[in-house]
């Protein structure tokens, strides 16, 4: 019994210490609140021929919850959103393009 | 229905082969609580995030469960949260609330957090304390109350709080928190002072600093429980105080249940 109590405790600190290099971003870590949830600044690029003003908050539009500091949103949500939005050509995710693959 | 025992007795009761059963088992009732209260919360986000056609943000294995499941899934846990707290089946309860909950942490990245991730744990080291010995079902139905628990998981449970708010504490210490930009995020009145949500910052810091330690001391502890309930920043300030308030303040009201369990221990 010994050996899983010093086990348990080694696990909990050694991960702790893991989260420490990047604070809130890392789960079984512990930082509650220490940072704050930012999503990424994604555009929809349409084809020239369809009219269709810029949108604002695009990320946010497609989420149910706020978004989450530990959750890697420019990889997960442009495929997403591509399917979500048939006329999208492209996003513009931060300083990338992600092509909408038809 | 329960015979409430002076908490005082507890201390005297410890010795070395088992902790006094009663704080224990309040900090069982109070995890239950927590259940409740976290379920009431992750709910709606769980059914929203398992309806058809809404972004998921799975692991690399992640249960195939869908939008059927969801009223399913609460109903079990609600139920099994009211069981412990109650204290009837405690063990198979318990054990069942830290899967479900695992469940529900492995449905989508986007569910992760961090209380419920201390609740599952939780519930697990409380399954093995034998926190059912007193003040519940079980308890009645053997004829009375066990006196004492497992000292280990209740030393572990301890330690696992002060790991919590010690290393909280020092995530905090980062340029974005020291700014206080997370706190004017968290902030529910609008453009407050920018010194001032820096000092709430750090007042924050300091709340957890001080509780890593203090719930470990006789002559801390009830001090520490009071600024855990009433002086916490988030409590008064944040969008969703009220939560933020029952879930620092409980788990300082379950580290004491398991100092005054502890007894001579808590004195190191």
């Amino acid at each position: 019994m010994t050996a899983f109590c010093v086990a348990y405790v080694a696990v909990q600190i050694v991960l702790s210490i893991r989260g420490l290099s990047n604070p809130g971003r890392l789960r079984f870590a512990w930082g509650m609140y220490a940072v704050a949830g930012s999503l990424p600044t994604i555009d929809i690029v349409y084809p020239a021929a369809y009219a269709r003003p810029m949108e604002p908050d695009v990320a946010e539009r497609f989420l149910v919850m706020r978004g989450r500091p530990d959750v890697d949103y420019e990889v997960l949500l442009p495929p997403y959103i591509c399917a979500a939005v048939p006329a999208a050509e492209a996003l513009h995710v931060e300083r990338r393009t992600f092509p909408c693959r038809r | 229905m329960w015979n409430a025992a002076p908490s005082l007795a507890a201390d005297s009761t410890a010795d070395r082969n088992g902790e006094p059963s009663r704080p224990v088992a309040l900090a069982r009732i109070l995890v239950g609580i927590a259940a409740l209260l976290q379920i009431s919360a992750v709910g709606p986000h769980l059914t929203k995030l398992l309806a058809p056609g809404a972004f998921r943000a799975p692991y690399a294995i992640t249960p195939p469960i869908g939008a059927a499941w969801t009223p399913i899934m609460i109903c079990l846990i609600v139920a099994l949260a009211v069981a412990a707290i109650v204290g009837w089946h405690t063990r198979i309860a318990l054990a069942g609330l830290a899967a479900m909950i695992a469940l529900v942490l492995a449905l989508d990245q986007q569910l992760y957090g961090n209380d419920l991730y201390l609740l599952a744990l939780e519930c697990f080291l409380l399954c093995f304390a034998g926190s059912g010995a007193a003040l519940s079902l079980d308890a009645r139905r053997r004829g009375g109350a066990s006196d004492l628990v497992e000292r280990w998981p209740v030393l572990l449970l301890k330690i696992q709080l002060s790991i919590v708010y010690a290393f909280t504490a020092i995530a905090k210490i980062n340029p974005q928190f020291l700014r206080g930009e997370v706190m004017q995020a968290a902030l529910r009145f609008e453009d407050i002072p920018s010194q001032l949500a820096v000092a709430l910052s750090l007042v924050s810091i300091g709340v957890e600093c001080f509780l890593a330690v203090a719930l470990w001391f006789h002559v801390t502890r009830r001090t520490a429980m009071l600024v855990a309930s009433c002086c916490t920043p988030r409590f008064w300030c944040c969008s969703n105080g009220a939560l933020s308030w029952s879930r620092l303040s409980w788990r300082c009201w379950l580290s004491t249940c398991c100092s005054r369990a502890c007894g001579q221990a808590s004195t190191w």
